[in-house]
């Protein structure tokens, strides 16, 4: 069973200014995991899974609407694959959340390759965050091309 | 119960054992403790395939456990316990898990419940205000560098002097509330600033604040050296190291993964990543591991003193708060067990140790160590005294609560935050502090029964029933 989180189908188009070429396809889906979050990322390209994971990321952090003063991060990582690189993503993004009291909303990604990010992440300071992400983890993680797309799966700690 | 009671049948019913020829490369088998319920439960998740994971680290002894909490986790199944020895054996960050010495703590209040009537509101109500709930922190309580040292290095000990801590808080604390051979060197600059202002703090999911009745008293021996009585107020805290122990976690989970290759270690999940104990590495987590502890010690002594602090100003400065004991249940801890030094993993699992382990504190060398099993938002908690038996039963392990049964999809689906809260208010629970969605993901029926669990854990001889708790004020993370 999978559970897609009702109104969380979200497009690209409508979320951010895209540098690389548009993703309909792109949207993310909750996984059964019992103990923790299970993220289903789907996206024809590299960045727009990338960018599925921190939209998914900044619901579970607010899942209401954000409202507070705009702060914009720059990312860049470089990891030894496009698993390994979902994981360091996730995890920048919640080290900068936690450090900046901030929520990643929307995202323009400069760069993104089987090893290599480099993104531009813009966002609401908060006062508070309701929910806690821990990390993502490497259990049970993939990022494979299935049917002409990609599709990823990462567990959150929460 | 007396352990010597435990009868043959009894336990051979309650453990389901796995060979290790159940998947290829297991060096020990694995045992789990659970009821014919519980284990059907189990065998329809990944619990036991994250356990028979666990039984292929190198080092590893004797047999890896599942409490009878066991659920999907990551890497090492939750309710997961692994020792390895420390002369070829491995310490794992993945068998920790990233809220670092995540615990709970119980405080008695010698407060009786009619004394209260009336004030459970404003004392829930107080309570949210001065503890920080959800993703951020503590503007009251920021540590400047040096102070964080501190912490780092002497966990509860450090808030003596800031007047938030007692010698005997610290007493009544698992390792005295501050590991030895912690070094703040070993914690990277990222996780010191995750951590700087989340001091007091309780994060999200399911850590928590509840204030407690007393309902039942089991073993009153047991009950009376921990400060509990029938009718009596408790508070139970459950929370962990936040982004800080979170951020050592992924510090050393990605360090030791790009090392396996070197040392020959090949694994069924990167979540599993390790490092042999011989290793500077090794020796590197677990003076970071041991850092974040104590910050996780320090952060529920922080509570402690908010808790003290209400309680003081809603219901007069003579209430008298004590900890009766506070537990990890994410840890890797060196202890000597059947004459080996070995690195015991207890991932969402409790120490239990019995009255005549020397780690027991002296007040409770008679009884054994208080072991706490919280349940859900609104069902009963129960405080259980620890055992000799549970030495060779599971490396001296209870479990840690009632365990998850369905995914929090799955709860948002059957429950709105608000159907929840209104459910609990109909028990006479008041609530505060948690957003609708983290109430509907910790609805009470999310999770096992915890009298079942709990009854295994005493049948089995893990830990002994000593009181049952029943929650009146929820401040929900």
């Amino acid at each position: 069973m999978t559970l897609i989180a009702p109104g969380r189908v979200r497009h690209p188009a409508t979320w951010g200014r895209m540098t690389m070429s548009p993703c309909p396809q792109a949207y993310f889906e909750f996984g059964p995991h019992v103990g923790e979050v299970q993220l289903q990322l789907h996206g024809m390209t590299i960045a727009a899974v990338l960018e599925q994971a921190g939209i998914a990321l900044g619901e579970l952090l607010a899942p209401a609407a954000a409202a507070g003063p705009e702060k914009v991060e720059e990312v860049s990582l470089t990891a030894p694959d496009r698993s390994a690189l979902l994981v360091e993503w996730i995890n920048e993004l919640l080290y900068l959340a936690d450090r900046d009291h901030w929520i990643p909303t929307h995202f323009d990604f400069h760069d993104a390759t089987e090893h290599h990010v480099n993104a531009s992440v813009r966002g609401p300071v908060l006062a508070e965050a309701p929910t806690e992400v821990k990390a993502a983890t490497w259990h049970g993680l993939r990022f494979d091309v299935r049917d002409g797309a990609f599709v990823a799966e990462v567990v959150l700690d929460v | 119960m007396s352990e010597a009671t435990v009868a043959t049948a009894t336990l051979e019913r309650l453990i389901h054992d796995l060979p290790d020829t159940t998947r290829a490369g297991m060096r020990v088998p694995a045992r789990v403790f659970a009821d014919d319920v519980l284990w059907e439960d189990v065998r329809q998740e990944h619990a036991l395939e994250q356990l028979c994971n666990v039984a292929t680290l190198p080092g590893v002894v004797s047999r890896v456990c599942g409490m009878p909490d066991i659920h999907e986790g990551y890497g090492f199944p939750v309710g997961g316990v692994a020792a390895t020895r420390v002369g070829d054996g491995v310490i794992s960050p993945g068998g920790v898990g990233y809220d670092i010495n995540c615990g709970v703590r119980l405080l008695t209040t010698g407060l009786t419940i009619d004394a209260i009537s009336g004030k459970v509101p404003e004392l829930v109500h107080a309570l949210s205000r001065s503890i920080p709930t959800g993703g951020y922190g503590n503007t009251q309580l920021r540590l400047e560098r040096r102070a964080m040292e501190q912490v780092l290095k002497e966990g509860s000990r450090s808030l003596v002097a800031m007047g938030l801590a007692t010698p005997e808080d610290l007493a009544h604390t698992e390792s005295g509330g501050a590991l030895p051979g912690a070094d703040p060197a070993a914690v990277s600059e990222r996780a010191q600033e995750r951590g700087r202002d989340q001091l007091g703090t309780m994060g999200s999911g399911n850590h928590f604040v509840e204030i407690e009745r007393v309902e039942a008293v089991t073993d009153p021996a047991a009950a009376r050296a921990f400060g509990l009585v029938v009718g009596g107020v408790a508070v139970l805290i459950h929370t962990g190291s936040r982004g800080l122990g979170h951020q050592v976690c992924t510090d050393y989970v990605h360090l030791m993964l790009g090392r396996l290759e070197s040392w020959g270690i090949e694994l069924p999940d990167r979540q599993l990543a390790c490092a042999p104990l011989s290793k500077p590495e090794a020796r590197r987590y677990l003076a970071a591991m041991n850092a974040a502890a104590n910050f996780a010690f320090a952060n529920r002594q922080a509570i402690t003193a908010a808790v003290r602090d209400v309680f003081r100003t809603v219901l007069g400065p003579a209430v008298s708060i004590q900890v009766c004991y506070d537990v990890a249940h994410n840890m890797a801890k060196l202890e000597r067990h059947g004459g080996q030094e070995l690195c015991v993993h207890r991932k969402g699992a409790t120490r239990a140790f019995g009255p005549s382990h020397p780690e027991t504190p002296a007040a409770y060398r008679d009884v054994g160590q208080p072991v706490f099993i919280p349940g859900s938002m609104g069902t009963a908690s129960w405080v259980l005294a620890g055992t000799d038996a549970a030495l060779d039963l599971s490396f001296g392990t209870a479990c840690h609560g009632a365990g998850r049964a369905r995914s929090r999809g799955a709860a948002r689906a059957a429950h709105t935050g608000r159907d929840v809260r209104e459910a609990l208010v109909r028990q006479g629970i008041s609530v505060a502090g948690a957003s609708a969605r983290g109430l509907a993901e910790e609805a009470p029926d999310a999770y096992k029964d915890v009298e079942r669990v709990v009854e295994v854990v005493h049948q089995a001889g893990l830990a002994r029933k000593v009181a049952r708790l029943r929650p009146i004020g929820v401040v929900k993370g």
